[in-house]
């Protein structure tokens, strides 16, 4: 058993505590003030709780069955004074007999649990809040048996008695009792001993102090059990030892919180760190991946360029050259997506007008919705509607999504854009009516590298990283976007903006729809 | 058609802006640095166009574009960047010193447009 210098200390403080009384029998304090003794019983009480919710949530971690029994002990003891401390507030006169016993009752089984806890090896598989559930049933059942057996028991401390007649009944007191405060100093003991040797090996705080605060328990059980004639002034000794036990179960939570933030500080650093490194890597690899793409690209358009060619080498190029087209943007939607996400990319919000953005958008996809055999649409539903946002990276974002649109629409179908608001917000949507993305698919659309399994069966081309990148966009310019859809019957992607302007009221429905 | 020294250390590229901009008419010097270039400066005159790659192994373009704007001869000079560098804070740091920046990679026709943009904007002084 190794014992840290603290132990040791608290060992001499408590002694020294005991003796100091011993020497000065005659020491009165007028001690038993009811009022004093109600706030300590409650506060030690809500120490209790706090502390054994703490121990309980790491024990949510480790799953370790000694700190659920620490958890559930300090649990019961502090409920045992929670029982003492409310019924004093109830007949206002200090401790009633049955609160008495039940919370002696509840205080042998926290015990036995403190006891228990340094001993029990192995970890626990079931939830740790059904442990702590149980142990609160038990707690609760042990109240209620001591309050119905109290009247068959020995009066513990009768309500309103004075400290001379304390004092006489404390000569009186039954074996039981004494028999009950003994295994009390067991327990605690016990405890204390088997929570030293966890500490010594793992220097954990917490136990450390757990230690020591079931050796100033086990100081108070011997007060109270080893002196009854001269029970008020050890009951009163007990009593500052048993709020010392509070204090050091106080400390120990404490010093578990802490040790705690520093593990979750010291953790986020490192996942700070690796995101560094990882976004360093990504930036310079796609810097890397651009000088051998440059002459890939450019040889392969001199190539192209030479006029004796023959129709199959053209083809064959051509396929290369579209190799070359892909791996280029994949190169530059990486880039993008690293900085997104490291805020490298500068975004300046302004008023941005819906209808001229719409109108060029589909201007520029005029062309490619033709090849493919669909028809676009677009509507603004109010006059006049702004957005704030950065012009050029909604441009994107719309790109993307009617490129997406494109990509996923088998002719013949539609796409429309739609641009609506509310309350707040402006609603800017891009509907298509193609093949749809399957429940389990739909959830994951905006995970980068994420390919949607049709689309992988389909042989649509794409890197994963466009609605990653997209929604991304999206969150910086203070938006929020979603996705809707029907297998079969179309997606619809819809982006919330905030509105820049306050359309006008009674704007014709439908007043720009055009095609 | 114009006058211009392509300033690329990478080999195949050198060879292939060297290329594109004869096709697109142009009468090309190139250096593999900028040791090279200020060698070949003195020996011929000062290019009307200077294409320039930032990563350079002796001194960075942008190194070697401020020195040419100190001097009043070449303040005016128009002037294409290349670089695989595409950061915003890269990209302005070429605008900031008179210079259209292109990103690698690039297709010929970009290049071709960013120097009649160079020249242009030269002419109009908006830089």
């Amino acid at each position: 058993m190794t014992l840290t210098r603290g132990s040791i200390g608290t060992i001499t403080v408590s002694t020294a505590v005991t003796l100091l009384v011993l020497v000065v029998p005659q020491l009165r304090f007028g001690y038993r003030n009811e009022v004093l003794h109600v706030v300590l019983d409650v506060a030690e009480a809500l120490v209790g709780v706090l502390a054994a919710y703490l121990i309980m949530s790491r024990a949510a971690r480790s799953r370790r069955w000694s700190e659920v029994l620490l958890a559930i002990g300090l649990g019961a003891l502090s409920w045992s004074n929670m029982v003492v401390g409310l019924a004093g507030v109830a007949t206002r006169a200090g401790d009633s007999p049955e609160a008495s016993w039940a919370a002696l009752f509840v205080r042998c089984g926290g015990a036995v649990a403190m006891a228990a806890a340094p001993f029990a090896r192995g970890t626990f598989r079931s939830r740790p809040r059904s442990l702590g559930l149980f142990g609160a049933i038990g707690a609760l059942g042990l109240t209620i048996v001591g309050k119905l057996a109290a009247p068959s028991l020995p009066p513990l401390a009768p309500p309103g008695i004075t400290p001379t007649e304390l004092a006489a009944a404390a000569q009186h007191l039954s074996p039981a009792v004494l028999a009950i405060q003994a295994a009390l100093v067991v327990c605690f003991g016990a405890s204390a001993v088997g929570f030293l040797r966890i500490a010594g090996r793992t220097l954990d705080p917490l136990l450390d102090w757990i230690a020591k605060a079931a050796i100033l328990a086990a100081f108070a059980r011997v007060n109270y059990l080893v002196f009854p004639s001269l029970y008020t002034d050890f009951v009163f000794v007990g009593d500052v030892l048993r709020l010392g036990f509070w204090v050091f179960v106080g400390g120990g939570a404490a010093a578990a919180l802490r040790t705690q933030r520093l593990e979750l500080e010291r953790r986020n650093h490192q996942v700070r760190e690796l995101a560094a490194v990882q976004h360093e890597f990504v930036a310079s690899a796609s810097h890397e991946l651009r000088t051998p793409l440059t002459s890939v690209m450019a040889y392969i358009d001199e190539a192209l360029d030479e006029p004796e060619l023959s129709d199959e080498v053209r083809d064959l190029l051509t396929v290369a050259r579209r190799g070359a087209d892909r791996l280029s943007v994949l190169v530059a939607d990486l880039l993008l997506a690293n900085q997104i996400e490291t805020d490298a990319l500068p975004v300046s919000i302004r008023p941005v007008g819906v209808e001229q953005l719409l109108s060029s958008m589909v201007a520029t996809f005029k062309p490619a919705v033709r090849q493919r055999s669909l028809e676009i649409f677009w509507a603004v539903d109010v006059d006049e509607l702004a957005v704030l946002a950065d012009a050029a990276l909604l441009e994107q974002v719309l790109g993307n999504l009617l490129t997406n649109a494109l990509k996923f629409t088998p002719a013949p179908g539609t796409i429309t854009l739609r641009a609506s608001t509310d309350a707040s917000s402006a609603r800017i949507e891009v509907k298509d009516s193609g093949m749809g993305i399957n429940r389990d698919d739909l959830a994951h659309v905006f995970d980068r590298f994420f390919r949607s399994s049709d689309a992988a069966k389909s042989a649509i081309p794409g890197t994963g990283l466009g609605l990653a990148i997209t929604k991304r966009m999206v969150e910086q310019m203070n938006g929020s976007i979603t996705v809707s859809s029907v297998v079969g019957q179309g997606t619809t992607f819809a982006i919330r903006l905030p509105v820049a302007t306050l359309p006008k009221a009674g704007a014709a429905h439908g007043a720009h729809s055009r095609s | 058609m114009a006058r211009i020294l392509v300033v690329e250390d990478d080999e195949d590229i050198r060879n292939v802006v060297d290329r594109q901009l004869r096709k697109g008419g142009h009468k090309v010097a190139t250096a593999d640095s900028v040791r090279a270039a200020r060698q070949l400066i003195e020996e011929k005159g000062m290019p009307e166009v200077l294409v320039l790659d930032v990563g350079l192994p002796d001194e960075t373009g942008l190194e070697f574009l401020r020195s040419l704007r100190d001097d009043p001869a070449t303040t005016h000079l128009p002037v294409v960047m290349l670089s695989a560098r595409v950061q915003p804070s890269d990209v302005q740091a070429g605008r900031d010193l008179g210079a259209v920046y292109l990103t690698k990679p690039f297709v010929a026709s970009a290049l071709l447009g960013a120097i009649e943009r160079a020249r242009n904007e030269d002419d109009a002084g908006t830089w």
